[in-house]
């Protein structure tokens, strides 16, 4: 019953975008994620999407036009990278503030100067504390089916949020893989029509006049504005469990399943865990496999979900173990790794003796092999072992 | 329409909202609204009229309105168009932007540009109080030469006011006028023929701000009325690429009939630094622009470039 096509991570989400009955979709180009854009565009002139497409003249306007049609009701879509998502960071806080649930794929890619148009998650990174969920994908199959599961859990009435789908530039979104369609009955059944037809989301209408976002003064009602903030912390924590629900409802459907919030390898004999994002973790799995060989007990994982950032399955996880290195393919200077930061902020509070070490590696889509990842575990491990502190290692140069 | 007594005598832009005393765009804004009706869902910028709508949980607007981002409100207003079409609940409905100069001439120039080169079905007033005045009068680009803000605050601008009709003109837009808040039956009448227009619409409203202009809160009707009559804001429209004057700039094509801008800008704090020589300035670029309106009324053929 199943189609399998030889697609790129690109035409992988247009496909997916097609089967989700999308209402509104506004988006603007920008490398690598430009074929999403050119893909739905020749769907819609060739007839076969019934979504309406607004070709707008910035990133920031593909968002406007984008929270303006959810504020009619209507499921909407938008994809971007790099710099394009840089252009929209007000809006995506406005988006997320006005608990909108638009779904939005981000193809990760470095941010200039100089011009670089190659892998790095550092984009989407920076906008991780506007309000949005974030998923990170590792393989076309993944970005396929998450962008039902997204634009279900952005709209279950307990989270009302937007979501950002993030895929690595390039490795994902321009390599073609064989990609298992789900056949459309299918989809019909786990994403039903129109978002809000369960909750009671007071969209745009003008027989129920209300005004939107006018000032909240601290003096009268400043309460309500922080009110309002710790709901969006509230359906962000939701999003947790409901995130888990909704891949077991799509894994008994379609038969596929991709851990919950985190993605492992070999992780319960494991004293040294590596940890990472995306399509690193496919490389950190062969680092696995070779270091086993030679006696190291080694696993691996992946985290899937970033934002609300899985603080307890990384201490359930990463307790026990003697150390644990993140793979960071970002850099905030002056910190160092992102990831790294947040995996060091959930395992503090356990107070135990894990050593956390962090690697910034592949920045601007520089390769990063198999024995790249496996000399820096064999470092770090010795290092470790020898009590020899150091700071951040360099994956490379 | 001829008479104000013929306007609509419905209110939807409601007592108690939080405009100064003597402000020009809370009165455009109410016969604007009334022009519209209920039907109408109304987008707004960062700007004076997030103040005049009130604060939270009142409101001084009994139509929707949402509140958007400064630089945003033409792409907003597309969104929410193209929703209600894909739930097939535009009939009927104007969705329009209410946006200051600062949002229409500078920060939002590009959003603006994006829909009305879309066509969307829309109308976009620009309230123009020639300066940010809801952050305390700071100098944008629809500034005149010469005015004191707090950013030009010794000497006045030294630049022109941008000319945005001419850019917004250059989109080809379904309807274009320009109108001020002391002729309320023009820009009445100006609404009641956009709303029958479909595409891209476009109002430039001039609004005294008494603060902002430096003027007793009693002359805002004088003042604007003086802005047209000396001939610094022709009223015009723009319908089907054919330009016409309207109301009582009819009769300023012959020069004699235009008041002395001395007029106009000597009851203006803002104007208080001109010399001499920039009034003379002021007044050759008001007879040169009218020699264009002239150009423009006579002419026969095609607008746009």
């Amino acid at each position: 019953m199943c189609e399998i096509r030889i697609l790129t991570g690109n035409y992988a989400v247009a496909e997916a975008v097609k089967q989700s009955n999308v209402d509104v979709i506004a988006a603007y180009p920008i490398t690598p994620q430009t074929q999403i854009v050119e893909a739905l565009t020749s769907m819609k002139e060739a007839g076969i999407l019934k979504s309406r497409i607004i070709r707008v003249e910035s990133e920031r306007s593909a968002m406007a036009v984008c929270i303006g049609a959810a504020f009619t009701g209507c499921r909407v879509y938008t994809a971007t990278s790099s710099q394009g998502l840089a252009l929209m960071h007000e809006l995506l806080y406005w988006a997320a503030a006005s608990r909108l649930p638009i779904v939005m794929t981000n193809v990760n890619r470095a941010l200039a100067p100089p011009w670089n148009i190659w892998v790095e998650h550092t984009d989407s990174l920076l906008e991780r504390d506007v309000g949005w969920l974030q998923i990170y994908a590792s393989s076309n199959q993944e970005v396929y089916d998450l962008i039902f599961q997204c634009f279900k859990l952005a709209e279950l009435p307990t989270v009302q949020l937007p979501v950002m789908l993030c895929m690595d530039g390039f490795l994902i979104s321009h390599t073609a893989t064989p990609v298992e369609l789900i056949d459309q009955r299918i989809i019909d059944e786990f994403l039903p029509d129109s978002p809000y037809t369960t909750s009671n989301y007071p969209f745009l209408d003008i027989n129920k006049p209300l005004t939107y976002g006018n000032v909240i003064s601290p003096v009268t009602n400043g309460k309500l504005y922080f009110k309002y903030r710790r709901l969006a912390h509230k359906a962000m924590l939701n999003s947790l469990s409901k995130f888990k629900i909704i891949q077991e409802e799509f894994g008994r459907l379609v038969g596929r399943t991709y851990g919950e919030l985190l993605d492992s390898y070999k992780i319960s004999d494991a004293d040294i865990v590596l940890i990472s994002m995306g399509t690193l973790f496919n490389q950190t799995i062969n680092t696995v496999n070779v270091l086993r060989k030679e006696g190291y007990k080694v696993g691996a994982i992946r985290i899937r979900v970033f934002r609300p950032f899985p603080c307890k399955e990384i201490q359930r996880l990463c307790k026990y173990k003697q150390a644990v290195l993140v793979l960071d393919r970002n850099l905030a200077p002056g910190i160092g790794g992102i990831l790294s930061w947040e995996i060091k902020s959930s395992l503090f509070e356990l107070k135990t003796d894990v050593k956390i070490i962090s690697a910034v590696a592949g920045l601007g889509g520089v390769e990063v092999t198999t024995n790249d990842i496996t000399n820096f575990v064999k470092t770090a491990y010795n290092n470790i072992k020898n009590k020899k502190c150091r700071g951040i290692y360099w994956i490379s140069p | 329409m001829n008479k104000i007594l013929e306007i609509c005598l419905d209110e939807f832009l409601l007592p108690g909202h939080a405009a100064c005393a003597g402000c020009g765009a809370a009165l455009a804004l109410r016969h604007i609204l009334k022009a519209l009706g209920k039907n109408t869902i109304i987008i707004i910028p960062a700007g004076c009229s997030s103040i005049i709508q009130g604060v939270y949980p009142k409101t001084a607007f009994s139509n929707p309105v949402l509140n958007s981002a400064f630089d945003s409100a033409a792409a907003y207003c597309s969104g929410v168009i193209e929703g209600l079409k894909a739930k097939n609940k535009f009939k009927n409905i104007n969705v329009v932007v209410w946006a200051g100069d600062g949002a229409t001439f500078d920060i939002g120039l590009q959003a603006l540009s994006g829909a009305a080169e879309r066509n969307t079905d829309m109308i976009y007033f620009c309230d123009d109080n020639e300066a940010y005045m809801n952050t305390g009068i700071q100098s944008s680009s629809a500034t005149p030469l010469g005015a004191l803000t707090t950013t030009t605050p010794l000497i006045g601008k030294r630049e022109r006011k941008k000319d945005i009709i001419s850019i917004i003109l250059a989109h080809e837009p379904t309807y274009l006028a320009t109108a001020v808040s002391g002729y309320p039956v023009d820009l009445y009448n100006k609404v009641l023929k956009a709303k029958k227009y479909s595409g891209f619409r476009f109002i430039h409203i001039l609004s005294p701000c008494p603060p902002g202009w430096r003027f007793d809160s009693k002359y805002t009707v004088t003042i604007s009325k003086l802005a047209v009559d000396t001939g610094m804001w022709p009223l015009f429209e723009v319908v089907e690429s054919k330009f016409n004057l309207t109301g009582p700039s009819l009769k300023l094509l012959n020069p004699k009939n235009r008041k002395n801008i001395e007029t106009y800008l000597a009851l203006q704090g803002r104007f208080s630094k001109l010399t001499k020589t920039e009034i003379s300035i002021i007044q050759k670029f008001i007879d040169a622009r009218w020699e264009q309106l002239k150009y423009l009324t006579n002419l026969k053929g095609r607008l746009f470039l």
